[in-house]
């Protein structure tokens, strides 16, 4: 089992290294430079640049940048607050975002459940037929429409809700953002929890089950929930950093100072060590869920074999 | 023979789906009758509703099926009441669970690689049932599943009742669902394929140990099949099931060596022999009828090289041939033409005769 | 069940053989249906992705013929006709496309005689036009984006599962590293490389979209090379070429074809993140997601600019998705919708 757990944290290890590279190479493709301003002389910007170490050769950047980072420290901002460390910079937007993530993907999750069990035990009912039009809706839709929606109807017209982040209503301004990021996963979960359940309930072992005459209670929720469940937690970690990036587009229209706006300037502005730390931190949240997802469905389902294999 | 105790009797019953080709009559009519201690083989193209006969005794219907009519009649010992006769048709979801299913009469499903919950420990599964009907204390339970697997040729099952179904090979899987239907001592045993999914050197295995345990604890046994050498191991008596009708029954010996419907025949004369000369197997033209249309007169009659001009109006009544034998064909009735069964096919059961007496 | 034998009355003939005079061999149950046939049958049979394709081929119609049927083009600046709502004075009657705003009428208040159907935006262009022009752009992002990630995926994974060994790790390890970024930040850099263009978030959405039908070839065509048929055709001389070609890729075309529909919404979505973002195609070429980041500027002011490109976007999005639907239920029934 440790063994085992070794063997994909290094191999998550490696997978991070390499994704870092290839940020960081992309980066130095950036056409244009992060001192564009018209006041500037050439002399002046290579001034600049030799501060920044940014004259330095490529490699000689990426080693240098993997050891600072290694000690906490992911180079300064040009231009958003010029020389400001990028670690703060991200820190202070970090943790809005991952509140309005985590929120998201908690009431998605829980209002898709939910769905997806009315929708399987009620199969081939109004209530399936509702909730498969409405998770069709969400999976189809992106985020960004209903927070348009949203914004415009709930907060505009009836005037309900504030449509702009503030830390002075920091739970009322939160609650269009989170909704209306929940609706796709809120969507994808339903769907999916249906899907499985209609497999389990269907399935032999249920039959089985029922012919040792146990209750409906103890049928449904000692063979039916663990086994509908069980694959549902794949898609939860995945999800949950995908809403984070995905949601820069909300975080925009709400005026949300999280990542996502974050990124949004660095990219405007072509601040490329912040734009090189926000993607890193998407990636190693991506990286490190699936990690998590993998060990905990391990734990969770017998038949996956902790050497790695696979569900027979 | 000595005195049979009858414990389950259908009667006239009756089944259709509603599908979106319209009513399926899959069930038109069937009596059926099981006594104590025997084993009664139902055999049948697949299709031909066997398992939905089998499933209803259950109580397991699927959401569009719709029960037209007949009853079925199950008798049991009630503790305190002493002995009991209920028609399982009429009793509710809930009388069914707490009094029939599992405790009564319980089922082994075809395929062992499906029908056991992946999730949970095979201790688990064997012991719900009796801690759920008989409220058995856990550790007692665990003493009983370990007898249980004993029972069924897995011994020194301690550690063994800790592992998962995935661990376990396909037959030793059908043994724990063997075990499990054993689990609360039930009346009745319904096999549906029983060995159907399992390697042929453990099909044998299998059938020995029903045939064994059946014996040891006077349980009495239907079998659902479409393999008729399944059955002439195994079975006592023989019921013949096409389009959702029964056309022969009779003991072993009557459906193998006096068989009287052509369908029968054709069952028969479909089995592969290694002895037989004739290299080509036989098979029954035709298909099944399509159960959504009404079937005129006997529904075997499309596919029956003997057809009579009776057979297209009028579906044949059971005819006896003597005290256990009845079959539904008109070529029974004292005014058919004489029909004999195809040369190949008697000079099998000849032959089978023949071996019958040397070994005897 | 009930008749006894007395009370039938029989016929002189009842017990005369049928003999030849039926055809005992004749398979009544089942016609004979093609495959495509059925395939047809089944899509046929649902109604969501009937309507689905029919609403997707009027939106591609319209994208095509929509921007000529007036007689502004998609970039002309009337400054003082600037955000006209919507009218056409064909159906004023009805309360919508009346030409007001907030009870007054703006094509009178700005002296303008003629109809703009959908309004102008802040620069006085009209949105019909630009609105087509635009639907016309993104649909074509988002086909040759389906297109080509089923060709590069297609290529990927066959080359992957069917040579194996260190060659497949190798590709198997470049595709988790790419997978390891999220695809939208891998797009965005991507655009910020490029420069903003219809090309650069092609090339964006090409960087990452295949690797789903790479990973389902690959799987397939592990699983196939040790089939029998590909075997048989395997000893009696086939090429490897061909063998991938002819043997492997017909059996997984469905799951492809499927795969690559479901793309195409996701395709129009990043194309208006991007947009959204600010990477969108440069001015003056509208794109839905151009005409949704600059509609949602006037949100609150002028609903019209922005309401009309988001429905578009959402019933091409919602379309395509029921079509995919519809699509694999009729290519493969047992397949079940994840």
């Amino acid at each position: 089992m440790w063994k085992y757990i070794a063997k994909r944290i290094l191999i998550a290890l490696g997978t991070l290294f390499f994704i870092l590279f290839v940020l960081f190479i992309l980066l130095s493709f950036m056409p244009g430079s992060p001192f564009n301003q018209l006041t500037l002389t050439a002399e002046q910007i290579a001034v600049l640049e030799a501060k920044y170490g940014l004259d330095k050769p490529l490699m000689i950047r990426f080693f240098i940048y993997v050891k600072n980072m290694l000690q906490g420290d992911f180079g300064v901002s040009y231009n958003i607050i010029a020389d400001y460390p990028v670690i703060d910079l991200i820190g202070a937007k970090f943790w809005i975002s991952a509140k309005l993530g985590l929120t998201a993907t908690v009431v998605g999750t829980v209002l898709g459940l939910f769905l997806g069990l009315v929708a399987s035990i009620k199969h081939n009912t109004w209530l399936d037929t509702g909730t498969t039009f409405l998770s069709v809706l969400g999976v189809s839709l992106p985020g960004y429409v209903f927070a348009l929606a949203l914004s415009y109807f709930i907060g505009f017209k009836m005037n309900l809700l504030p449509i702009v982040y503030s830390t002075k209503h920091p739970v009322s301004s939160l609650i269009l953002p989170v909704l209306s990021m929940s609706m796709g996963p809120m969507a994808q979960i339903a769907r999916y929890t249906r899907t499985e359940m209609l497999d389990v309930l269907g399935s032999d072992y249920m039959l089985l089950a029922r012919t040792k005459g146990l209750s409906n209670r103890i049928l449904f929720i000692r063979h039916a929930l663990k086994n509908g469940l069980t694959p549902v937690i794949t898609v939860l970690g995945p999800m949950l950093v995908s809403l984070m990036s995905g949601s820069m587009v909300v975080e925009q229209i709400f005026s949300v100072p999280g990542m996502g706006s974050l990124l949004v300037s660095a990219v405007q502005t072509n601040d490329y060590n912040v734009v090189l730390g926000v993607s890193f931190l998407y990636s190693l949240m991506f990286i490190v869920s699936m990690l998590v997802v993998d060990l905990l469905y391990g734990v969770i389902d017998p038949r996956i074999s902790v050497s790695g294999g696979k569900k027979e | 023979m000595n005195e049979r105790k009858q414990i389950l009797k259908i009667r006239n019953f009756a089944v259709s789906f509603n599908t979106s080709s319209g009513k399926l009559n899959a069930i038109r009519g069937v009596n059926f009758d099981l006594y104590q201690g025997e084993t009664v083989a139902i055999v049948g193209e697949s299709g031909s509703g066997k398992s939905v006969t089998v499933k209803a005794i259950m109580g397991i219907m699927s959401p569009n099926q719709v029960i037209d009519g007949g009853t079925i009649e199950f008798t049991y010992q009630d503790g305190k009441q002493g002995e009991k006769t209920v028609d399982i048709l009429k009793l509710s979801q809930k009388q069914l669970r707490n009094e029939i299913c599992g405790r009564r009469i319980a089922m082994v499903f075809q395929d062992p690689m499906t029908s056991l919950n992946p999730t949970l420990t095979i201790g688990r599964q064997l012991t719900e049932g009796m801690m759920y009907h008989f409220h058995t204390p856990k550790a007692e339970a665990y003493q009983r599943a370990e007898e249980l697997l004993d029972l069924v040729g897995i011994h020194n099952a301690k550690d063994f009742l800790k592992s998962y179904p995935h661990q376990l090979s396909g037959g030793m899987r059908q043994r724990v669902v063997i075990a499990i239907a054993l689990a609360c001592n039930p009346d009745i045993l319904i096999c549906d394929e029983p060995t159907t999914a399992l390697d042929v050197t453990i099909q044998a295995k299998i059938l020995e140990l029903i045939q064994d345990l059946q014996k040891k604890l006077n349980i009495s046994v239907i079998y659902i099949t479409h393999d008729l050498g399944v059955v002439a191991k195994v079975a006592d008596y023989v019921n013949i099931m096409y389009a959702g009708k029964l056309v022969e029954k009779g003991t072993v010996n009557d459906i193998f060596y006096d068989p009287r419907h052509p369908y029968t025949w054709g069952l028969l004369s479909s089995m592969p022999d290694l002895d037989t000369l004739d290299t080509r197997l036989y098979t029954i033209p035709g298909t099944p009828p399509n159960l959504v249309n009404k079937v005129e007169g006997d529904a075997f009659a499309p596919r029956n090289p003997y057809a009579l001009n009776i057979d297209l109006r009028m579906e044949p009544p059971f005819f006896k041939i003597n005290g256990h034998h009845e079959v539904a064909s008109w070529l029974a009735h004292p005014n058919a033409p004489k029909v004999e069964m195809p040369a190949a096919l008697k000079a099998r059961i000849e032959k089978m005769l023949r071996e019958g007496e040397n070994h005897g | 069940m009930n008749t006894t034998q007395e009370d039938i009355v029989f016929l002189p003939n009842d017990f005369d053989p049928l003999g030849d005079r039926q055809d005992i061999n004749a398979d009544k149950t089942f016609a004979d249906i093609s495959m495509t046939h059925d395939i047809i049958k089944r899509f046929c049979r649902n109604k969501g992705a009937i309507i689905s394709l029919a609403v997707i081929l009027i939106i591609a119609v319209m994208s095509i013929i929509g921007p000529g049927m007036n007689q502004y083009s998609y970039s002309e600046m009337k400054t003082s006709f600037a955000s006209l709502p919507p009218k056409v004075s064909a159906l004023s009657g009805i309360g919508a496309f009346d030409g007001t705003e907030n009870g007054k009428d703006m094509y009178a208040l700005k002296g303008c005689d003629t109809d703009f159907w959908f309004g102008t935006d802040p620069l006085g262009r009209d949105l019909w036009t630009r609105l087509w022009t635009g639907t016309r752009v993104s649909l074509m992002i988002a086909l040759i984006a389906a297109v080509g990630n089923m060709f590069i995926g297609i290529i990927y994974g066959l080359v992957s599962g069917y040579i194996g060994g260190k060659v497949d790790i190798v590709m198997q390890r470049i595709i988790e590293i790419l997978n390891g970024i999220p695809s939208l930040v891998v797009m965005t850099l991507m655009v910020m490389v490029m420069r903003p263009g219809v090309g650069a978030i092609v090339v964006a959405l090409l960087t990452t979209g295949w690797i789903g039908t790479a990973r389902m070839v690959r799987g397939q065509t592990m699983k196939i090379r040790e089939e029998e048929f590909v075997q048989a055709s395997q000893t009696l001389g086939a090429s490897t070429f061909r063998i991938l070609f002819k043997d492997a890729l017909p059996n997984i075309m469905s799951q492809i074809i499927t795969m690559a529909m479901f793309s195409i919404p996701g395709a129009i979505f990043a194309e208006s993140f991007l947009a959204f973002v600010g990477l969108g195609i440069p001015q003056p070429q509208p794109s839905l997601g151009i005409l949704i980041s600059e509609g949602y500027k006037s949100l609150t002011i002028h609903p019209h600019m922005l309401v009309i490109p988001v429905l578009v976007l959402s019933v091409l999005m919602l379309s395509f998705n029921l079509l995919a639907d519809g699509l694999r239920d009729a290519l493969d029934p047992k397949q079940k919708d994840q």
